[in-house]
C-alpha cells in the first residue's frame, strides 16, 4: 500500500530562545517491509536540515537556529509503499526449535543483544505478580508467535488502552496503579515481558492508517475521527520471520497499515522531537498536526 | 622485614615502618641494601643528611603552593576541597631495561584495545566468536550504542590512556587498570618533574634521567593529526567541564602549555554539522576538541538531555568528519573492569601475540562461582565497581568494618554485572621523607601513552603513594600523594 504522510510541527517560546538545535525522528524506515519513495522536510525560519542514521539505523534529521527567535516550524512531507500485506508469511519453526533459532541470531547478530538485555524505568525487571496476576512464563511446545500475541490478554487485564491520554512516558509501574495507558506504556509493558523470556524485543515508533482513528460503532453519529498522531507498537524477533510488529494497545499484528518510523531499546532512544537552547529556561508551546492518507 | 636505613654519621635516617613482609621494595634489595640504580642517590643523601631533605621538602611544598598546583578532594558529605599537591621529594627510578618492557607492554595493550573498540562499534567480529562475551559489553554502562558505525578518524579511540601499573610481591609489573576515557594526572607527572629539578639539581646531575617535559608538544601534535582539514591549520580547543572540575587545573595547564584555547560547552556552537569557537571575532570552526568531559555531558542531543557542559550537535559533527574527539566517545567501554580481566585474550585474539604485561587475576561477580568465592572472602578482596575510577565505589577487603561488607554484599547480589574483585596484592613500596623521617609506603605507577600517528608512552609517569601507613589505596582523589618518576636513559 502506497501512503502520504504530511507531519508539521510548530515550538513556540515564551521570549526569545537562541541556538535552538533540534533533533528529529520522523522519517519512516526504508528497509523490506516498506520503501521510502520520497521525503522533503522544511524548516523556518530557513536553516539547512542534515539528515543521518542513529546508532540503531534510525533516519534522524537535525538543524539548528542560532539566532534570537520565539517560533520554529518544521513540516516533513513523505511517501511510503509498505510491504507487509500478511504478517502470517514466514516459515514456520518448530517450537522446540525455536529458542535454538533466537540464540544463533544472537550468536550471528550480538546487537540483537540490546533488546534482550535492556531494563530501565520503562521496561523493568518484572516482579512475579502484576495487579493480582501471575506474570506469563514461557511455554514449551506452543509457538512464540502464538505466546506474544496471547500475551495481550495478559494486558488488557492489567491496563486499558487510553487513546486520549497523554502521550508522556511513565514508569511501568505508574501504568499498573493507573489501569490505563498510552500505546507507549503498553509496549513497554509487552517488551517487558518478553526480555523476561530473554526473547529479543524492541520498541517501535510510527504511523498508522487514518481508519484508525475513525469513530467506532459506539461514537454519535457525525464525530469528527480523532486527530491522528504518532503511534507506538513492539517488535519481537520471531523464530523463522524475524522482526514482527504486535501491537498491544489495538491488539492486532502490524501489517501493511503500519508505518515504521523508529526502533530502539524503549520510547527514550528514540524520541520523536529532541531539542536544547539557550534561552530563559521556559519550555516552549508545541503544536503538531500529522495527516497520513492512502494514495 | 626491613633492615634500618642507616645514615652516614647522623644516625637520624631510618626507615621506621616495616609494613606487610610480603610487598616488593623498591629502593632495597632483599639484602636490604638500597638498588643498584638507587645506590648515587642513597650514597648522596648519607653525605648531605637528613637536614637537606627537610629543606628540599619544605621547599617543593612552599613551590608546589606558590604555582598553585592543587587538586581537589570530594567527599559525599562535602563539597570539593583544593589542596595542594601532595609530592614526595625522593624520585622513584625505573632503569632503562624495566622501562623498555613497559613501554612495550602498553603500546601492544593500546594497539589491541583499540581494535577491540573499532570491532566493538561495527563489525562485532570478537562477540560472534565468542571470545569475550556478548552480554558483558551490553550491559556495560559505557557501550555507547549511540556512535555504532561511526568510524573516527583514524580509527583511533584512545588517544590518550593512562595505564595503572603495580608490582606484586615478586616486583613483577602488572596491569590494574586501562584509563581510556579522560585519565588525568599528566600535568602532575610534569609539575613534579619541575619542582623536582629546581630543589634538588644534585640528584640529577648523578642520573641520565629522561624528559617527560615534552608530553604537551606529542600531545598537540598528536591531536593536529586527527584535524579534518590538515594538520597545518588545525584549530584546537581543550573542552572542560569547569572550575569545578577536580581536573581543572590540569585543563588550564594542557591549554596554556600547547597554545590552545580552553573552552567551556557553552564557549562552542554547533553549526550546519561543524564545530565554532565564538570569538570577539566571530565564529572560527574548530578541528579538534580534546574533551575532559565524560560521555553522558557531551551532547545534550545524543547522551544525558539535562547536560550543559557540553555542545548540542558534536556527535553530529563527529559523525560527519568535521571534528574529531579525543578521546573518542565510547572508548570507556574497553577499560571496564569487567572487560579487563578479558584483555589478554583480546590482545591475543586481534595482534596473535602474548600480553607482554601481566593482569591481576579478576573474579567476575556475574560468574555464581565466583561470586560465591568471593561472598565468602571478602576481607582478602578488593571490589570495585565496574564503571568507577578514582578509587570511588571501591571496598578494600582487609580493611573494611563489617557493615562495610555487608552493604557491598548486598550491592553485588542486586547488580552483579556492576562489580568485580581481586585478590588484594601488597603493591611494591618505596623510600618517602614524611615529617622529617623516612618511611616506606606504597605506591603505582600511571605512565601516559598518547596515540597520534604512531603510540608514544611518555618515558616517566604518575607515581602515586598511599600516605596512610600501610594503605594500598593510591588514588589522589582518596588523599594519595606522588614522587617524580624518573626513567634512566641507559
Amino acid at each position: 500500500m502506497k501512503y502520504h504522510i504530511e507531519q508539521a510541527c510548530r515550538i513556540r517560546f515564551a521570549s526569545a530562545a537562541r541556538e535552538h538545535h533540534v533533533q528529529i525522528r520522523l522519517a519512516p524506515w526504508d528497509d523490506e517491509s516498506q520503501s521510502l519513495i520520497r521525503i522533503m522536510l522544511a524548516v523556518e525560519p530557513e536553516v539547512l536540515a542534515v539528515a543521518g542514521y542513529d546508532g540503531f539505523g534510525n533516519l534522524a534529521h537535525h538543524f539548528a537556529v542560532l539566532g534570537a527567535h520565539r517560533e520554529l516550524r518544521f513540516s516533513m512531507v513523505a511517501e511510503v509503499e509498505t510491504k507487509r500485506e500478511n504478517p502470517f508469511d514466514f516459515p514456520q519453526v518448530p517450537p522446540a526449535r525455536e529458542l535454538a533459532w533466537i540464540a544463533d541470531s544472537l550468536r550471528q547478530a550480538p546487537r540483537l543483544w540490546d533488546f534482550v538485555l535492556h531494563q530501565g524505568v520503562l521496561t523493568p525487571a518484572l516482579p512475579e505478580r502484576i495487579a493480582g496476576l501471575a506474570v506469563p512464563g514461557l511455554r514449551d511446545g506452543v509457538p512464540l508467535f502464538q505466546q506474544v500475541r496471547d500475551a495481550f490478554d495478559w494486558i488488557a487485564e492489567i491496563a486499558e488502552f487510553d487513546p486520549a491520554a497523554e502521550t508522556s512516558v511513565t514508569a511501568l509501574p505508574a501504568l499498573f496503579d493507573a489501569k490505563r495507558g498510552t500505546a507507549a506504556d503498553l509496549a513497554h509493558l509487552l517488551i517487558a515481558l518478553m526480555r523476561q523470556w530473554r526473547i529479543p524485543a524492541r520498541f517501535v515508533s510510527g504511523y498508522l492508517d487514518a481508519s484508525y482513528f475513525d469513530p467506532d460503532d459506539e461514537d454519535p453519529p457525525g464525530t469528527e475521527p480523532r486527530p491522528q498522531t504518532l503511534h507506538h507498537w513492539v517488535e519481537v524477533l520471531i523464530p523463522g520471520g524475524g522482526w514482527r510488529g504486535f501491537d498491544p494497545s489495538l491488539r492486532l499484528l502490524a501489517d501493511a497499515t503500519y508505518l515504521r518510523v523508529a526502533i530502539g531499546r524503549d520510547a527514550r532512544d528514540i524520541q520523536a522531537l529532541r531539542q536544547t537552547c539557550r534561552g530563559d529556561g521556559e519550555q516552549p508551546e508545541l503544536e503538531q498536526t500529522l495527516n497520513v492518507s492512502r494514495l | 622485614m626491613l633492615k634500618q636505613f642507616q645514615s652516614g654519621g647522623t644516625g637520624q635516617l631510618q626507615d621506621r615502618n616495616e609494613g606487610p613482609v610480603m610487598a616488593f621494595h623498591e629502593f632495597y634489595q632483599d639484602d636490604f641494601r638500597p638498588r643498584e640504580h638507587y645506590l648515587p642517590m642513597w650514597e648522596h643523601i648519607q653525605i648531605a643528611g637528613q637536614q637537606m631533605l627537610g629543606t628540599k621538602a619544605r621547599d617543593a611544598h612552599l613551590a608546589l603552593h606558590n604555582e598553585g598546583v592543587t587538586f581537589t578532594v570530594y567527599s559525599d558529605a562535602d563539597e570539593g576541597i583544593e589542596r595542594v599537591w601532595p609530592f614526595d621529594i625522593l624520585p622513584r627510578v625505573i632503569p632503562a631495561g624495566e622501562w623498555n618492557q613497559i613501554e612495550a607492554g602498553i603500546k601492544q595493550r593500546i594497539r589491541a584495545l583499540n581494535l577491540f573498540l573499532k570491532d566493538l562499534y561495527h563489525g562485532q567480529r570478537i562477540l560472534k566468536d565468542g571470545v569475550v562475551p556478548p552480554e558483558l559489553i551490553y550491559r556495560g554502562k559505557d557501550f555507547r550504542r549511540e556512535i555504532m558505525d561511526i568510524s573516527p578518524p583514524h580509527d583511533i579511540y584512545t588517544h590518550i590512556s593512562g595505564v595503572d601499573l603495580i608490582r606484586d610481591e615478586g616486583g613483577r609489573y602488572l596491569v590494574l587498570e586501562d584509563n581510556l576515557r579522560t585519565p588525568s594526572g599528566v600535568s602532575y607527572m610534569i609539575e613534579n618533574r619541575i619542582i623536582e629539578r629546581r630543589i634538588l639539581p644534585e640528584f640529577f646531575a648523578r642520573y641520565r634521567v629522561r624528559r617527560v617535559e615534552h608530553y604537551p608538544d606529542l600531545l598537540l601534535q598528536a591531536l593536529r593529526h586527527l584535524s579534518p582539514r590538515g594538520a597545518e591549520s588545525a584549530v584546537i580547543v581543550v573542552l572542560t567541564p569547569g572550575i569545578f572540575n577536580s581536573a581543572y587545573f590540569e585543563h588550564t595547564f594542557l591549554a596554556k602549555e600547547m597554545g590552545v584555547e580552553l573552552a567551556e560547552g557553552r564557549d562552542l556552537v554547533c553549526k550546519n554539522d561543524k564545530i565554532y569557537l565564538k570569538t570577539t571575532l566571530g565564529l572560527r570552526q574548530v578541528d579538534v576538541i580534546y574533551r575532559r568531559v565524560d560521555d553522558d555531558f557531551l551532547d545534550p542531543l545524543v547522551f544525558r538531555a539535562d547536560s550543559t557542559l557540553g555542545v548540542a550537535g558534536v556527535i553530529n559533527a563527529w559523525r560527519a568528519g568535521n571534528v574529531a574527539l579525543a578521546n573518542a566517545p565510547g572508548a570507556g567501554i574497553a577499560d571496564d573492569k569487567a572487560v579487563y580481566a578479558y584483555v589478554p585474550d583480546i590482545i591475543r585474539y586481534y595482534l596473535g601475540e602474548a600480553p607482554i604485561l601481566a593482569s591481576v587475576p579478576t573474579y567476575q561477580m556475574t560468574d555464581p562461582q565466583d561470586r560465591t568465592y568471593v561472598l565468602d572472602n571478602m576481607q582478602k578482596m578488593v571490589i570495585k565497581a565496574v564503571a568507577e575510577s578514582g578509587g570511588y565505589g571501591m571496598l578494600m577487603g582487609p580493611s573494611s568494618s563489617a557493615t562495610q561488607r555487608a552493604e557491598f554484599a548486598r550491592k553485588i547480589e542486586e547488580n552483579p554485572r556492576n562489580y568485580i574483585a581481586q585478590p588484594v596484592v601488597q603493591i611494591s613500596r618505596h623510600l618517602c621523607y614524611l615529617d622529617g623521617e623516612l618511611e616506606s609506603r606504597h605506591l603505582d605507577l600511571r605512565p601516559f601513552a598518547i596515540f597520534g600517528s604512531e603510540i608514544e608512552v611518555v618515558p616517566g609517569g604518575l607515581t602515586r603513594v598511599a600516605m596512610t601507613k600501610g594503605s594500598l589505596v593510591v588514588n589522589s582523589s582518596q588523599g594519595g600523594g606522588s614522587k617524580d618518576t624518573w626513567v634512566l636513559a641507559d
